[in-house]
């Protein structure tokens, strides 16, 4: 039976129940769109599960799974092996949260990638454990203000690193990875279709503030990805068989203060000495992303064509040919 | 307190606080002495969405603890559910709206329930920069109920709130005793 | 004193007071609000405790097994999938006899997804060796915690304690919290004689042959047995330290000349001694038990407290499918065992957060007395009535 609405042609149709101003809503509105409904799409429990598919009803105009949290690159590789086994090419596209990619969904995934699954693994990054009520995930920033690191007198937030889960996904040297955010939805898109192009398992990690969880103001939620990117905090890379091969540059640093100040999960950081050593903090791991990517460098060379052919080579067997439609 | 049991019904949207100030109202009845039940029902985090909360006061141990069906007044803290969900739902005769706005037409001339208009969100900007209604709302529903004294109600706040700051604590006090003025003393339509 | 007071907040702030060293957790609603309490007193400097953010509920469940094992105090809260999640590790920690203490903020289990009440979650997990305690109040549950500790170490059994989402965790009612010092007095430091110690060393978690894996295993269920004792010891001797008595095993609610028990487990007997008090003005001999203790499942206890019982009403949050309800069943099977024939009539009530009323129960009551006993019926299935026949 064909539910879809002949009157929206959205692949995540209006009117589902994010808050006002959610980065993830935007988000997956614009990477699916990109995709199109000739997919399977499987979704890890988070966000833009339950505010699309809230009690009997779904914003979701394309065939859509969700099974628990921690197993959606799981359920996906098993999808992908079915389609496989009859020579279907229909593309297999995860929609999770940081939690379903960096926490509990973290060995799911590594399994899909070393496995070399055909599936395309987007995750959409808001830091947080976002509709539990704003708990810290392994994504959350250092210093940042949760219900579960909240500061206190011996406390200034989360102590612990924003998990680099792009270098933990680029080391298993799958064909394709890389960061991007709504700010940049040219970048997004030709990141989109590049991944599209593509065999073997990818992997998509796109920044999404949340207004909720963050405590920003709803309508800039825009500008404050923009910031996450313009400060070296949350840089847009490509990685192509676990290398860099394509940075965002930045015209300029933007200092991190531009982007912590307008966010109230970091206000306490502006209260106190201990505070402003750990903005001090987040300038460093912004200047390390900078140096390490080389953004303000765009003459620095990346990898070359001849280096990603040869790890291509190197680590190849996930560009399996597809077996041939049986009938 | 008269009868045995009073059950309120708050109807808001996340963010607009309706599960504290069914907490606060609580609290305050069991400062005065009463026995007092809160809690909320909603989904997942999400600001926007239609929340309900219960709050029961009893001079006898409450058992139960269901959604309430039959209230004796319902605290509205946004005008536009009224148009969305079934707000009076099961209110008994003689029970109060506190509304946060002006009540419909219909309302004041048809039904056999007492409707209060609060400029409650007006109260909220003046008093906490903030359209925050709720504790505008719990003063009127103080006034017209007497459930729950005022002494009671700035304690409550006084400690819910203590850890935002004196300024937030006093500005939430403002807006007790405006919402109280508003229901006693009805001025011109908001 | 008494104060009003969040549920979540009251046993996070009772579980504080326990001293326990070690606390892991992954959120899932409804529990959440337990462990961001935690968090708060320890970013405050109120609680001395390493607070470990899990990845997942199965590592928060390995963890307060390891810290279990080094012999320190510890404790993890969770939830439907999570406790799902964890259930590989609950086995093992109960097969290890390690007195890990943790609180089941019970909620039902997807499919479909509900973050709403149920017991399936608790119930699912009966199997595992722990000893299971539910609940009705917040009172009780933050009281209950306390005895939990002490009945895990005493008996190197762990605990779960059971506590319904949002109708209590979420629920602000007035709870007196037992102070630091009468906990401190109830409450031993945690004496592990197998603790990982370079000391005295131990090989934990080893293999088992056709040849004794039995005898694990019975061994394990004899504790469990035998724990009934120290959980009735437990409540009593909090009650001597605070004067809270919430039943040891059970609870017994206008039982002594009851014709027609019901029979449940949690936060519904609230309702349901509402539901008894207003037959009981019509005249009507109805009377209640609420099981406090579903593992060990108290049969003995059961039985002679159900001795005059003419009609027994089971009312559960919880059922295996395919079969029915599960205290129905174990409750039928106890007394057909001790010889009783008095009719079990099992109703399945509340799944997913359905609302059990008053007037809903009452009339489940009150038709029990006239009808024959079903096997298994759904209360308000709107599929096919008001009571679908099972």
């Amino acid at each position: 039976m064909d539910t879809r609405d002949p009157f929206r042609e959205n692949v995540l149709a209006a009117g589902h129940r994010a808050c006002a101003g959610c980065g993830e809503a935007m988000a997956a509105r614009m990477v699916t769109d990109l995709i199109g409904s000739e997919a399977i799409y499987v979704a890890a429990t988070g966000c833009l599960q339950v505010f699309t598919t809230h009690n009997a009803q779904s914003a979701w105009q394309v065939p859509w799974i969700h099974s628990v949290f921690a197993n959606a690159a799981a359920v996906a590789a098993g999808i992908e092996a079915a389609l496989r086994a009859r020579g279907d090419n229909t593309p297999v596209v995860v929609q999770a949260g940081d939690g379903g990619t960096f926490d509990i969904g973290l060995q799911c995934l590594s399994g899909m990638i070393e496995r070399g699954h055909d599936v395309l693994f987007v995750c959409y990054d808001n830091e947080g454990y976002m509709n539990t009520g704003v708990q810290r995930s392994g994504s959350t920033p250092h210093a940042v203000r949760t219900t579960t690191s909240p500061p206190g007198r011996l406390r200034a937030g989360k102590r612990h690193l924003k998990k680099d889960v792009l270098a933990i996904v680029g080391a298993h040297h799958l064909p394709y990875a890389a960061t991007a955010t709504v700010a940049f939805f040219s970048d997004l898109q030709d990141k989109v279709k590049k991944a599209l192009s593509i065999r073997g398992p990818r992997f998509l990690q796109v920044l999404a503030p949340c207004p909720l969880g963050w405590d920003h103001a709803a309508e800039r939620t825009v500008e404050v990805a923009r910031l996450a990117v313009e400060t070296g905090l949350f840089p847009l890379v490509e990685l192509e068989y676990g290398t860099p091969t394509s940075v965002m540059h930045l015209a300029r640093q933007r200092p991190v203060e531009d982007y912590l100040e307008l966010q109230g999960r970091f206000r306490h950081l502006f209260a106190s000495d201990r505070g402003r050593e750990e903005i001090r903090h987040l300038q460093a791991l912004a200047d390390t992303h900078v140096a390490h990517y080389g953004l303000l460098d765009p003459d620095r060379p990346g990898a070359t064509e001849a280096s990603v052919a040869a790890r291509r080579h190197a680590w190849g067997g996930y560009a399996r040919p597809r077996r041939e439609p049986s009938s | 307190m008269a009868t045995a049991l009073h059950e309120i019904r708050f109807h808001g949207r996340g963010g607009q606080g309706s599960v504290s100030a069914a907490a606060l109202l609580s609290v305050a009845a069991f400062l005065d002495g009463y026995e007092a039940q809160a809690f909320p029902r909603f989904g997942s985090e999400r600001r926007g969405a239609p929340v309900e909360a219960y709050v029961r006061i009893s001079r006898e141990p409450i058992r139960r603890h269901n959604q309430i069906y039959e209230p004796d007044a319902v605290v509205i803290q946004d005008p536009t559910l009224l148009r969305s969900e079934n707000v009076t739902a099961g209110l008994r005769d003689g029970g109060f709206v506190i509304l946060n706005g002006e009540p419909p037409a219909t309302a004041t001339s048809s039904s056999a329930a007492v409707w209060l208009g609060i400029p409650a969100s007006r109260i909220g900007r003046a008093c906490l920069g903030r359209p925050l209604p709720n504790t505008a709302l719990l003063g009127a529903l103080a006034a017209v109920t007497e459930w729950v004294s005022m002494d009671a109600l700035e304690e409550a706040v006084t400690n819910h709130l203590a850890h935002k700051g004196e300024e937030v604590v006093l500005g939430n006090i403002q807006a007790l005793h405006q919402g109280r003025e508003a229901a006693v003393h009805p001025g011109p339509p908001a | 004193m008494r104060q009003q007071l969040e549920g979540s907040h009251a046993v996070a702030s009772a579980v504080a007071r326990c001293r326990p060293r070690v606390i892991a957790a992954y959120p899932i609603t409804p529990q959440t609000h337990i462990i961001e309490h935690l968090a708060r007193m320890i970013a405050d400097g109120d609680l001395d405790s390493e607070f470990v953010s899990a990845e997942s509920e199965f590592a928060a469940a390995s963890i307060v097994l390891g810290a279990v094992a080094t012999g320190e105090r510890a404790f993890t809260a969770t939830a439907s999938q999570g406790l799902l999640l964890m259930t590989e590790v609950l086995f093992n920690i109960a097969g290890l006899r390690l007195p890990v203490v943790m609180i089941c903020a019970n909620r039902a289990v997807s499919a479909p997804i509900s973050i709403f009440n149920d017991h399936q979650d608790s119930m699912s997990l009966r199997d595992a060796g722990w000893i299971q305690l539910y609940v009705e109040s917040n009172q009780e549950a933050a009281d209950t915690v306390v005895q939990a500790y002490r009945i895990a170490e005493t008996c190197a059994l762990p605990v779960m304690v059971c506590m319904d989402g949002f109708f209590l965790t979420h629920t602000f009612e007035p709870v007196e919290l037992p102070t630091q010092e009468e906990v401190d007095r109830y409450l031993p430091p945690l004496r592990f004689p197998r603790a990982l110690n370079p000391a005295r060393p131990m090989t934990l978690g080893g293999g088992a042959e056709p040849d004794n894996y039995l005898e694990y295993r019975a061994s394990q269920h004899r504790a469990l047995d035998d724990a009934a004792e120290t959980i009735a010891h437990a409540s009593t001797e909090y009650a001597q330290v605070t004067g809270r008595d919430h039943g040891g095993l059970f609870e017994a609610y206008r039982l002594a000349d009851a014709h027609t028990v019901v029979v449940a487990l949690g936060s519904v007997m609230g309702a349901i001694k509402d539901s008894v008090d207003a037959l009981r003005h019509q005249g009507q001999a109805v009377g209640a038990l609420r099981l406090r203790c579903f593992r060990p499942f108290p049969s003995q206890a059961l039985v002679r407290a159900l001795a005059g019982a003419q009609r027994i009403v089971v009312v559960e949050k919880a059922l295996s499918a395919g079969a029915g309800g599960i205290l129905a069943c174990e409750l039928r099977a106890c007394l057909q065992q001790a010889g009783s024939a008095c009719p079990v009539h099992g109703f399945v009530g509340g799944l997913g957060g359905r609302d059990l009323t008053v007037n809903t129960l009452t009339a489940v009551i009150d038709a029990a007395a006239k009808s024959p006993a079903p096997a298994c019926r759904f209360i308000d299935c709107h599929e096919t009535g008001p009571l679908e026949t099972g």
